[in-house]
C-alpha cells in the first residue's frame, strides 16, 4: 500500500499542494481528477520522489519513504514506475527505450529482451521495435513510455494523464492494460486525468483536487455520480457539457 | 614520372611530415577528449557556485589565439622557464602539449553545451527508472554523444590546421618537428608554391578522410539530425 499523508508543497510563494492525503491499495485503481494546475502532476512527482514535499509523509508497505537514504530511494523507485504526461524518449530504438529500465536494473539480456518484446506487443508497437523512438507520433510515444513502465513489472504505477495523446482505439488498449495490471497482478495504480469519463471507466477511488486542495475523496461511483461538494459538481458538470 | 619528382624531394619526407602532423594532433586531441569530456559533462550536470564565470571563461578560451598559447608554452619550456629542465622545447611532445591546451576548452565547452541541451524530462525519466548516479551520467553522455563527437571533430579540425603554436614550440625542424602546416609556411616563404600547394592538398584530403570517419561515427545510427524543412513546401 502507498500512503501519502498531509503533503504540502510550494514553489516560491505559490502553494501547489495543500495538505493532500491519498491511500492507494494494490489491486485498486486510484484516480486524481481535477482541472489544469490543480496539483495532479505534482502529487505524482512527490510520490515518485522527484520532488521533495515541504511537509507530510509517504509510506510504502508501512515503511517511511521520505527518510530513506540515497541507495534505498533508488530501490523504492525501482519498485515503482512513472509515466509522464510529456513522453521523454531516449535517442535510440523503440526496443531499446523499453529495455532501458531493465538494463538499469542489471537484468540478464535475454530475459530483458523477452520482457521488452512482450511489453511492446501489449501496446501494439512490436512492429516498430527497430524504428528510432524519435520518429514515433505523440500517441505512439505515449504507449512506448507505458510499455517501458510495464516491462519492469513494478509494484506501483504512477500515470500522469496516460491517455491524453491517444485516439479512442488506443485509449481502450491502454485502459485495458492498466485495468489488468491492477486486477490481475494486484498492482497499485495512481493515475491523473481531467476527463471524468475516463475516471468513471477506470477508477475505484477518486480524489478530486482543486488549486492544490483535496475537495472530495471517496469511492469513484459515489464521488463522480453524487458529488457532495459544490465545486466538484460544477467541475463535473462542466466536463459533462464539454465532453 | 616518379612521384618524388613532383614534390622535388623525398616522398618519404612528405610521408614523415604527414604522419607527424596526424600523430601529434591525434594524440593531443585524444588526450584532451579523455579529460575534457568528463569535465564538460560534470559542468553540464551539476550546478555550483561560480559556474557561470567558469562557462564564460571556457567560452573565451575556445577562441584562444594559438600564437599566444605557443608563446606561453615557449616561455615555460625554454631553458630559463619553469619547465625548462624537462627539455621538451622543439620536440613533438611540446607540439602535442600546445594542441592539447587548445583542444581542452573546445571539447569541454561543446560537450557542456551538448549535455545542457538534454531535456530535463529525460533526466527525470531516467531517475524515475531507478538509475544510480553513475548510470544517469552514462545515459546522459550517451544521449549527448552527437554533440560530444562534434566537439572532437571541431577540436581535431582546429588542431590539425594550426600553425602558430607548433611553429613556436616545435621549431619546424626537418625530419623531427616539421608538420604539414609549418612546412607549408616554410615552402611559401621559400617561394616553392608548388610544394606548398601539394602539402596543402595532402592536409585537406587527409583531414577530410578523418572527419568523414568521425562524422560517420557521429551519425551512424540516426542519420542527419536537426530540424528539416518540409518537402514540397515553398
Amino acid at each position: 500500500m502507498l500512503l501519502l499523508r498531509d503533503i504540502w508543497k510550494s514553489y516560491g510563494v505559490r502553494e501547489v499542494l495543500r495538505g493532500i492525503s491519498l491511500e492507494a491499495e494494490g489491486g485498486r485503481i486510484s484516480c486524481i481528477i481535477g482541472p489544469n494546475g490543480s496539483g495532479k502532476t505534482t502529487i505524482l512527482r512527490v510520490a515518485d520522489l522527484l520532488e521533495a514535499p515541504d511537509s507530510g509523509a509517504i509510506a510504502f508497505d508501512g515503511n517511511d519513504v521520505l527518510s530513506l537514504g540515497p541507495e534505498e530511494r533508488i530501490g523504492y523507485r525501482r519498485r515503482m514506475a512513472m509515466v509522464f504526461q510529456q513522453p521523454a524518449l531516449y535517442d535510440m530504438s523503440v526496443f531499446d527505450n523499453v529495455a532501458m529500465g531493465l538494463r538499469i536494473r542489471g537484468m540478464d539480456k535475454g530475459v530483458a529482451g523477452k520482457r521488452a518484446e512482450e511489453a511492446l506487443k501489449a501496446v501494439n508497437l512490436y512492429d516498430l521495435r527497430a524504428a528510432r523512438a524519435h520518429s514515433l507520433s505523440g500517441g505512439e510515444a505515449q504507449r512506448l513510455c507505458l510499455a517501458g513502465a510495464m516491462a519492469v513489472e513494478p509494484e506501483g504505477l504512477l500515470l500522469d494523464e496516460p491517455t491524453a495523446n491517444l485516439d479512442p482505439a488506443n485509449t481502450i488498449i491502454v485502459e485495458e492494460i492498466i485495468r489488468r495490471y491492477a486486477k490481475e497482478k494486484g498492482g497499485i495504480v495512481i493515475f491523473t486525468t481531467h476527463n471524468m469519463f475516463e475516471a468513471k471507466r477506470l477508477a475505484d477511488r477518486v480524489l478530486f483536487l482543486m488549486e492544490g486542495r483535496a475537495i472530495e475523496e471517496g469511492e469513484a461511483a459515489e464521488v463522480l455520480n453524487n458529488p457532495k461538494g459544490e465545486m466538484t459538481a460544477r467541475f463535473l458538470k462542466g466536463e459533462m457539457v464539454l465532453g | 614520372m616518379d612521384l618524388s619528382d613532383i614534390f622535388g624531394q623525398s616522398l618519404n619526407e612528405v610521408f614523415g611530415i604527414t604522419a607527424l602532423s596526424f600523430r601529434v594532433t591525434g594524440i593531443a586531441v585524444a588526450a584532451a577528449a579523455l579529460l575534457a569530456i568528463p569535465l564538460g559533462s560534470l559542468l553540464g550536470l551539476f550546478d555550483f557556485r561560480g559556474k557561470r564565470v567558469l562557462v564564460t571563461l571556457i567560452n573565451t578560451l575556445m577562441g584562444l589565439p594559438p600564437v599566444v598559447v605557443g608563446l606561453m608554452l615557449y616561455l615555460l619550456l625554454s631553458r630559463s622557464g619553469a619547465l625548462g629542465p624537462l627539455d621538451l622545447l622543439y620536440t613533438p611532445t611540446a607540439m602535442m602539449i600546445a594542441q592539447f591546451i587548445m583542444a581542452i576548452p573546445i571539447i569541454m565547452g561543446l560537450s557542456y553545451s551538448a549535455i545542457s541541451a538534454i531535456p530535463q524530462r529525460l533526466v527525470e525519466r531516467t531517475i524515475s527508472l531507478g538509475a544510480t548516479r553513475n548510470q544517469l551520467v552514462i545515459v546522459i553522455i550517451r544521449e549527448a554523444r552527437v554533440g560530444i563527437m562534434a566537439s572532437i571533430v571541431a577540436a581535431f579540425g582546429g588542431a590539425i590546421s594550426e600553425v602558430g603554436a607548433i611553429m613556436l614550440v616545435g621549431g619546424n625542424i626537418r625530419y623531427f618537428t616539421r608538420a604539414l602546416t609549418t612546412a607549408i609556411v616554410l615552402y611559401t616563404n621559400m617561394g616553392e608554391f608548388g610544394m606548398a600547394i601539394a602539402l596543402g592538398l595532402i592536409l585537406l584530403s587527409t583531414s577530410f578522410m578523418i572527419n568523414l570517419f568521425l562524422t560517420y561515427l557521429q551519425m551512424k545510427d540516426q542519420g542527419t539530425r536537426g530540424p528539416k524543412l518540409p518537402k514540397g513546401v515553398d
